[in-house]
């Protein structure tokens, strides 16, 4: 449909204050507001994500590539809770205790929100106890943890530690990435899964839950 | 091959020969220099004075610790204006000479500055202009320098590298503006991005001119303000968005440096430090712009942007600084780990000269000194010319 493709194409091309205009074109065709997400906004971020795994684009043009599908997200979500659209599942993202770093964890955010799950972003310096009661709380289905230095890896283990001690760790998947950490690492700690980029980490996080997407 | 002296074994490196052996430098943050002086039987002050960038808490290491360790460059640095480096504002928070606010995170043996406050993060064009810039005519930054280097050129075997430059281009840009920021002004705000790399590069200019009008005739080696320009995946931007936008900067930068102390020493080289997965059109384009020395070539990224990757591809060109690993040999394994990494990166990378072996970024306090030991020990046990 022309109205979704140009939706994606401004998804595309970073353009956020078109996207919006795109978006209630498609609203006034009559197209679902779940059409527009799927096949617009994240048909749109899915191939900046394809091309960023190749090399073929960069940090900056994810990132405005992410903020033009959240300006369309934005504009979408009263009318997703009207129609009782779920998202595919729920996902605690965080980095870890002494650890203030943001931009890569933001980029998984915006990746995995943009991919349809929904996101719980509890911010960094987030201590092991915390990560685990949120997830309780929250009911998630991934707990998704960034690690940014050798110094803060180790609170990978310490999380996932609290996780068990709460009695939940079977309960969800840990994803977990960050500059210092490698899959090696990652199953030694005990995670479930190791990404080592945005557009990667959404690839695991379907593999975690048999998403076929 | 006769015995030479460090600063010999050095110079014959960087020339692109074989010395006797393949020389080695050390590059530390202050709570890991505490550290090694305890380890080497050496008296531990409080404090040291403020190394060659103040939020990183590094630290030049003195010439004893060089000794004992068996390295062979030694690192000065101009100091911040007013000479102190931080001032503390209200809830501890630190704040240093370019306005930038962090706070200090502490970890097993040292901390480390995280920004808190990023001070141009909503600026235009124009708030540049009163914007209390760091200044390097303060009579502070160079204090002391001219008989440091001096001194060390007469009565050590080191040779010497210095750093000047307090913060840098692209690097400080993304302290004062912000990371997520930077990037989206790499596309919607060209104007304020140009605006700003002038600003920074007047500044790292001027650095370099009175560090080197104060010291240059000492010193072998002049070390860029560090330029990150790469995660461990892939570079921050585009191959060409990086020559539109950044390399005339450094461009400017590398040829200014570069004729104000060949002036001063005609055989000086020019190091440029990056972390992450930096590619080969970056390295070509930096090698272009005047680059001599790479530091500090970061191990665990993809294939092409190894440092034995980058030997192979530009070593003719191109000499290189670091290479032993900190994200997982020096910190989490054995001294017979760093003893094989070390051989293993001696043979890969010293053939034909062009190579110092140093940590492959700062030594941290969370590395067991026995592995540190066992780096300089290593080098000198499989460093020996003919590399077998």
């Amino acid at each position: 449909m022309e109205e979704l493709k140009r939706v994606a194409e401004k998804v595309e091309k970073g353009k956020h204050l078109e996207v919006p205009e795109e978006v209630r074109k498609a609203l006034d065709k009559g197209i679902p507001p779940y059409d527009i997400l799927i096949s617009g906004l994240q048909a749109g971020l899915a191939v900046i994500g394809e091309r960023f795994k190749r090399d073929e684009c960069f940090i900056p043009e994810v990132l405005l590539s992410a903020r033009a599908m959240h300006a369309g997200i934005d504009l979408l979500r009263p009318l997703l809770a009207q129609a009782g659209t779920e998202p595919f599942a729920k996902i605690v993202l965080g980095t870890v205790k002494d650890d203030l770093h943001d931009i890569g964890k933001n980029m998984v955010g915006m990746m995995l929100e943009g991919s349809g799950f929904r996101v719980v972003d509890i911010g960094i310096n987030v201590p092991a106890d915390r990560f685990a009661e949120v997830v309780q709380k929250e009911g998630a289905s991934i707990l998704a943890m960034s690690a940014l230095l050798s110094t803060t890896m180790p609170y990978l283990k310490t999380t996932i530690d609290a996780l068990k001690e709460k009695g939940i760790r079977d309960r969800v998947k840990v994803l977990v990435g960050g500059a210092p950490v490698t899959e090696e690492y990652a199953m030694a700690v005990g995670a479930d899964g190791f990404a080592p980029d945005a557009a990667r980490a959404v690839d695991k996080a379907k593999e975690l839950l048999n998403i076929r997407a | 091959m006769e015995m030479m002296t460090s600063r010999e074994r050095v110079l014959t490196a960087l020339d692109h020969r074989e010395p006797d052996r393949v020389p080695a430098s050390i590059w530390c943050t202050v709570d890991a220099y505490k550290m090694i002086r305890k380890n080497l039987g050496l008296e531990v002050k409080d404090r040291y004075p403020v190394g060659s960038t103040t939020w990183t808490q590094d630290v030049s290491a003195e010439e004893d610790v060089v000794e004992k360790l068996g390295a062979d460059l030694i690192r000065i640095n101009v100091s911040p204006p007013g000479g102190v480096g931080f001032r503390e504002i209200e809830g501890g928070l630190l704040v240093d000479e370019w306005g930038v606010v962090r706070k200090r995170v502490e970890y097993k043996g040292g901390s480390y500055l995280d920004i808190v406050k990023y001070p141009l993060e909503n600026a235009t064009v124009r708030d540049l202009e009163d914007y209390p810039w760091p200044d390097p005519a303060d009579p502070a930054v160079t204090d002391g320098l001219m008989e440091r280097a001096q001194w060390l050129r007469k009565n050590t075997p080191f040779a010497i590298l210095l750093q000047c430059g307090r913060g840098g281009i692209f690097e400080q840009a993304k302290y004062l503006r912000g990371y997520a920021k930077i990037f989206e002004d790499f596309v919607g705000e060209e104007e304020f991005i140009r605006a700003l790399f002038n600003k920074l590069l007047q500044i790292e200019k001027e650095f370099n001119r009175v560090g080197l009008e104060a010291a240059g005739e000492f010193v072998d080696v002049v070390r860029m303000s560090p330029e990150d320009l790469a995660s461990e995946n892939q570079t921050f931007c585009s191959p060409s968005m990086f020559k539109q936008i950044i390399l005339p900067y450094y461009r400017e930068s590398f040829d200014y440096t570069k004729t104000l102390f060949h002036r001063k020493n005609p055989n000086g080289k020019i190091q440029f430090h990056s972390c992450g997965a930096v590619s080969y059109p970056f390295m070509e384009g930096l090698l272009e712009a005047g680059m001599d020395v790479y530091d500090a070539c970061e191990v665990k990224v993809k294939e092409e942007s190894r440092p034995v990757s980058f030997k192979q591809k530009f070593g003719e060109r191109l000499s290189f600084l670091g290479a032993i690993d900190v994200q997982w040999t020096l910190p989490f394994g054995k001294p017979e780990d760093v003893r094989n990494e070390v051989r293993e990166r001696i043979k890969e990378m010293a053939s034909g000269g062009g190579y110092i072996l140093s940590s492959s970024h700062r030594i941290t306090p969370d590395m067991p000194f026995e592995n540190i030991a066992a780096m300089y020990e290593a080098v000198r046990e499989f460093g020996k010319y003919p590399i077998r």
